[in-house]
């Protein structure tokens, strides 16, 4: 168990190439520290002061750094930041001083975990750090500063006035029974069933949102596929604006996948570069077009380039390997082609049920534009989050919410199934504790509340 | 005056905790002195002629079940009896009987004097001796001094009771009793501090000015379970109660006449009962509505005086009168006792341990409204509980603490001292997370076993919660699983699908007739109905039983981390204040009960574990 008394010290930025580096340092001796190894010392709490890092005799950096004091701070506990140039040698030298001085490397999230011990943030904030230091969609980043302004979970409080106004009419049925006299037991459960059926359906909303959102946190899978030489690693250049892949005149070149990863418009795309489908020549292509047509199952869009005649009723005998997903079909190298050509291949690609949305060449950067475009549009449709439903952040909640449904799904059937009344309440307290687990659970007296001020009771 | 060293327990406050208290201690065979102020109004009904109700007759059953006296009592006085929520689920059954509440007091007096180890004192405590914080004496207003080993104090409305009838006030505890002020004073000079609470009670009319024919008869129920586990039957007539309405003549009078209420000129200043409220309560808090449903309630068996329930107030008592004679079929009725309000000291129960003792000083236990609770019911259980355990503190054996598992009397005092109280506590089902499992029918499987060491059980009573014992658990075990057999269908209205499943699964589903069915299998198996209402209930509400078994179990876990008591919250790191206020003021024993104080979180108990585990 980590003992919560001592001083941790951890790089807070990204362990790789940078130009500064932040060291961040909590618990007691934070302060005392940094004095001891900078000069000149900061002397007071939350100014800039530019100095030499220094470990004995040696000097080690030129830093900026600055302290604070408890319980002023992120963690609630004394705290100092030093700031380096972005060499992960004078980062090491650092920590290694700090070592020795007694200090001790923080495990992941330890910083967090004090600010949350120390009653700095409520355990939904905390999880709003993690989610914000994870996330790379901006929309994802922008919802997790939204949580963090304000400490209350969303619409739950209006589910958890539901549950208050139901779980009070069932109890005053059953404590009340001779003073609620116009209680009409199936009326009642009917009214319940459209308020938790409403319910239910923001909840399976926002989990589809969720998953949405996870989708596009991990990046939109979309794979370019195509007969070998139709252009697909040229597209992929072209898309990464940089010459990345191998591009050669010659068929067969990718011999396996390249996997690179973009930004389309915002949204964190992976874009994927397979060998060129076709009969394979050697063992080795063979190999690689099977790994490519096993890629299929993984991606979620594909782009599909058609060049010849060929093209089409190739695509035609591998089509079953596509099934399910969606794909565009670009024509390519149309300023390869004459115009009569183009409608032969129009017409051959409808015939085979093949729906062509653009004829293009990469010569152009017009038609990148619009592939790109495409691709934006795909992603918009169906996986873009409602952006006014507010989407979860993290597994555990989508678990919890998922728990939930399955509770909500539950007291429908009893509902229908006109279940005593008793029996419906155990379910409500089932839905309160997981309420809990998202801090947003009712309490005894807000039932007491509600039944008292709802109905004139009490002889 | 001499010290008397007669008793070794004292119970002060003869209401119906107070007796609860006497007659466990006496059991145990300790001398015991009850002092009451009155010795002819012991375990007086002072408000409604009627015990029992939702959650309340679950508490009469379990003090039954644990040898405590109010369930006889309420058997050997009923007037008439009725079933609640007949229609709901079985774990929501609950029994109201109405009662002669002359006979009650009456045979309340020959229990106790028939008593050997007990002894009735009509006089006026005033205050306690208390010397190494353990109380030694109790001192009476005319001179008398008792030592004691252990004390209940069971004080009801009578600690510095104030009654008020409109503009109308006089010190006593209740109308035509005295209260006692002194001992207040002695409690506070101890370090207890006292705050105000209180309660009210409608008018008292004769039935000869009472035109029953503009009123709808209410009758009792035929068929019903008993509070006594030996359903004692009496020699009472069956009497209906009657109902009327308010209207809004009666209530545009009170609104024109808000001022002359004490309560909402503030003149009180003791907060009531919610769940009780005065006719001037609800008209206020409710204004649109245009009727209230008024029950007169027979005080005893001559029906010659009625009880006016729902028409509580403190309004003076002209105004009253013009009132209750605006009522329908009240025309012309003569008020032969007034309404009125009483006002009177409590003292918050988080300085009590869940043995009823208190923290402050030794020996000394408290029960009834001086907790801060309302009704009969809830008196009468913590006056069992604090009685047994005052005797089993000079016993020195362990105390007796109901879980909150397993009983509402459990329920009771686990809210009261953990969770402390700033309005009238009264008892609902929904105040237990184990309301499936807390029944009436199952009270004796639930507590007898736990309460015997306690003394108070006779030999029948044990061999009858034996019986009642092997026989469920056969039920439930091998019976159960057997089919309904043809022959029995027609009492479930012949439904001859249901001929081959097994009774463990027709009890389950809801759409059944669940009394018809325990019908069948009474035929069936030929055991009287009362066993296979247990069992079939333990059936039905299985799965939800299985997991609140396991929750006790996790929080017994808990249980067994000691707080050591001399803790220091205010030095440990990451506890709330709010945390640190409530739990220096309770000072909980284990990790369980720091867990169910209201404003405690997980984490704040996670803390907790790494501060006392580092230790």
């Amino acid at each position: 168990m980590k003992n919560h008394s001592d001083t941790i010290l951890q790089l807070a930025t990204a362990r790789a190439k940078a130009a500064v580096h932040i060291i961040r340092i909590s618990g007691p001796e934070a302060i005392s520290f940094t004095r001891a190894h900078t000069r000149p010392q900061p002397r007071q709490a939350r100014r800039i002061y530019y100095s030499s890092f220094i470990n004995g005799k040696k000097k080690i950096d030129k830093i900026i750094c600055f302290i604070f004091k408890a319980p002023v701070s992120y963690s609630g506990e004394n705290m100092a930041e030093i700031h380096c140039h972005g060499s992960l040698l004078i980062v090491n030298e650092i920590i290694k001083t700090g070592i020795q001085h007694g200090l001790r490397v923080a495990g992941p999230g330890e910083f967090t975990q004090r600010a949350f011990l120390n009653g700095k943030m409520n355990i939904y904030q905390a999880e709003a750090v993690n989610t914000l230091i994870n996330t790379r969609n901006d929309y994802l980043k922008e919802n997790s500063l939204r949580l963090l302004k304000n400490k209350h979970a969303y619409k739950f409080e209006s589910i958890k006035k539901s549950l208050i106004d139901i779980c009070a009419d069932l109890e005053t049925a059953i404590e009340f029974p001779e003073q609620y006299t116009n209680y009409n037991k199936k009326t009642t459960y009917k009214k319940f069933s459209r308020l938790l059926c409403r319910h239910l359906n923001y909840l399976q909303t926002i989990v589809a949102n969720y998953d949405k959102g996870c989708k596009i946190d991990s990046g939109i899978k979309v794979g370019i596929y195509g007969q070998p030489n139709s252009g697909k690693s040229t597209l992929m250049n072209l898309l990464l604006k940089e010459e990345r892949v191998l591009v050669t005149k010659f068929k067969g070149t990718t011999r396996d996948f390249v996997k690179e990863e973009i930004f389309i418009k915002g949204f964190p795309v992976s874009l994927y570069d397979t060998a060129g489908i076709r009969t394979a020549s050697d063992q080795l292509e063979k190999k690689s077009i099977t790994r490519s047509l096993n890629l299929i199952k993984k991606m979620d869009i594909i782009i599909y380039l058609l060049q010849t005649k060929r093209d089409i009723d190739y695509f035609k005998k591998k089509q079953h390997h596509f099934s399910g997903k969606s794909i565009i079909f670009y024509l390519n190298k149309k300023d390869l082609l004459k115009p009569a050509r183009i409608k032969q291949l129009q017409t051959r690609a409808d015939q085979n049920g093949i729906k062509i949305s653009r004829k293009t060449s990469l010569l152009d950067n017009r038609d990148l534009n619009y592939i790109e475009k495409d691709i934006y549009r795909f992603i918009c449709k169906n996986y873009s989050p409602d952006q006014t439903n507010p989407a979860l952040q993290n597994e555990r909640q989508k678990i919890v919410i998922q728990k939930i449904i399955t509770v909500l799904q539950q007291m429908l059937k009893l509902c229908e199934k006109k279940e005593n009344e008793e029996i419906l309440i155990e379910e409500i307290r089932k839905l309160n504790n997981l309420l809990d687990e998202l801090n947003i659970r009712y309490n005894e007296e807000d039932i007491i509340n509600r039944i008292f001020s709802k109905f004139c009771l009490g002889k | 005056m001499t010290i008397n060293n007669q008793f070794t327990c004292i119970v002060i406050g003869g209401g119906h905790a107070g007796i609860e208290a006497a007659l466990a201690c006496a059991k145990n065979g300790l001398p015991t002195a009850l002092f009451n102020i009155n010795i002819d109004q012991l375990a007086y009904i002072s408000c409604n002629p009627s015990v029992g109700g939702l959650a309340k007759s679950h508490i009469v059953k379990e003090i039954d079940a644990l040898g405590g006296v109010m369930g006889k009592l309420t058997d050997t006085c009923a007037l008439q009896y009725k079933v609640l929520n007949r229609s709901k689920g079985i774990a929501v059954h609950s029994l109201r009987a109405q009662i002669d509440k002359y006979q009650y007091t009456t045979r309340v007096r020959e229990l106790l004097e028939t008593e050997p180890m007990l002894t009735l004192m009509q006089d006026i405590v005033t205050g306690i001796t208390v010397k190494n914080n353990t109380v030694t004496r109790v001192i009476t207003e005319r001179g008398g001094v008792y030592s004691c080993k252990s004390a209940v104090i069971a004080t009801g409305t009578f600690l510095n009771g104030k009654l008020y009838i409109g503009n109308f006030t006089k010190q006593g505890g209740r109308y035509g009793e005295l209260g006692t002020i002194e001992l207040s004073r002695s409690l506070k000079k101890n370090g207890f501090k006292l705050k105000r609470l209180k309660t009210g009670t409608p008018a008292r009319v004769l039935a000869a000015g009472i035109d029953f024919d503009k009123l709808t008869i209410s009758r009792g129920d035929s068929t019903h379970p008993f509070f006594s586990w030996q359903k004692i039957k009496n020699n009472n007539p069956t009497l209906p109660c009657y109902s009327t309405y308010t209207n809004t003549h009666i209530h545009n009078i009170i609104k024109r006449n808000k001022k002359k209420s004490p309560l909402f000129r503030g003149d009180i200043k003791g907060i009531g009962p919610r769940y009780c409220p005065s006719i001037e309560d609800k008209i206020f808090r409710f204004p649109a509505k245009n009727r209230h449903q008024l029950f007169l309630e027979p005080e005893d068996h001559t029906q010659k005086e009625y009880y006016v329930n729902g028409f509580s107030s403190s309004l003076p008592e002209d105004l009253y009168y013009r009132l209750i004679t605006s009522l329908p079929g009240m025309e012309k009725v003569k008020i032969i006792k007034p309404a009125y309000a009483v006002e009177y000291d409590y003292i918050n129960p988080v300085h009590l341990k869940h043995s009823l003792e208190s923290k402050l000083i030794k020996n000394l236990f408290f029960a009834g409204q001086i907790n801060g609770t309302s009704g009969y019911e809830e008196a009468a259980g913590q006056g069992l509980i604090a009685g047994i355990n005052a005797a089993m503190k000079i016993k020195k054996l362990p105390p007796f603490i109901p879980e909150r598992y397993n009983s509402y009397i459990g329920v009771m005092i686990d809210d009261l001292v953990l969770k402390g109280t700033n309005e009238p506590y009264r008892m609902f089902t929904s105040r237990s997370e184990n309301r499936l499992s807390l029944r009436l029918d199952n009270a004796e499987l639930r507590l007898t076993a736990a309460g015997r060491p306690c003394g108070l059980l006779s030999d029948r009573q044990w061999r009858f919660f034996k019986r009642k014992q092997e026989i469920v658990s056969q039920l439930k075990n091998e019976n159960f699983s057997q089919r309904l057999q043809t022959k029995y269908l027609p009492l479930i209205r012949n439904r001859s699908s249901l001929k081959n499943y097994q009774f463990s699964y027709l009890f389950k589903r809801s759409d059944l007739d669940f009394t018809a069915l325990i019908k069948a299998a009474a035929a069936q198996f030929n055991t009287e109905p009362e066993f296979i209402l247990t069992a079939a209930a333990d059936i039905k509400y299985e799965g939800y039983i299985k997991k609140q078994e396991q929750v006790y179990q996790n929080a017994l876990k808990r249980r067994k981390t000691p707080i050591p008591s001399d803790l220091d919250y205010t030095k440990i790191r990451g506890l709330k204040k709010e945390a640190v206020t409530k739990l220096n003021q309770i000072r909980p024993e284990n990790l369980e009960y720091a867990a169910r104080i209201p404003g405690i979180t997980p984490s704040d108990i996670q803390i907790l574990v790494f501060n006392i585990c580092r230790k």
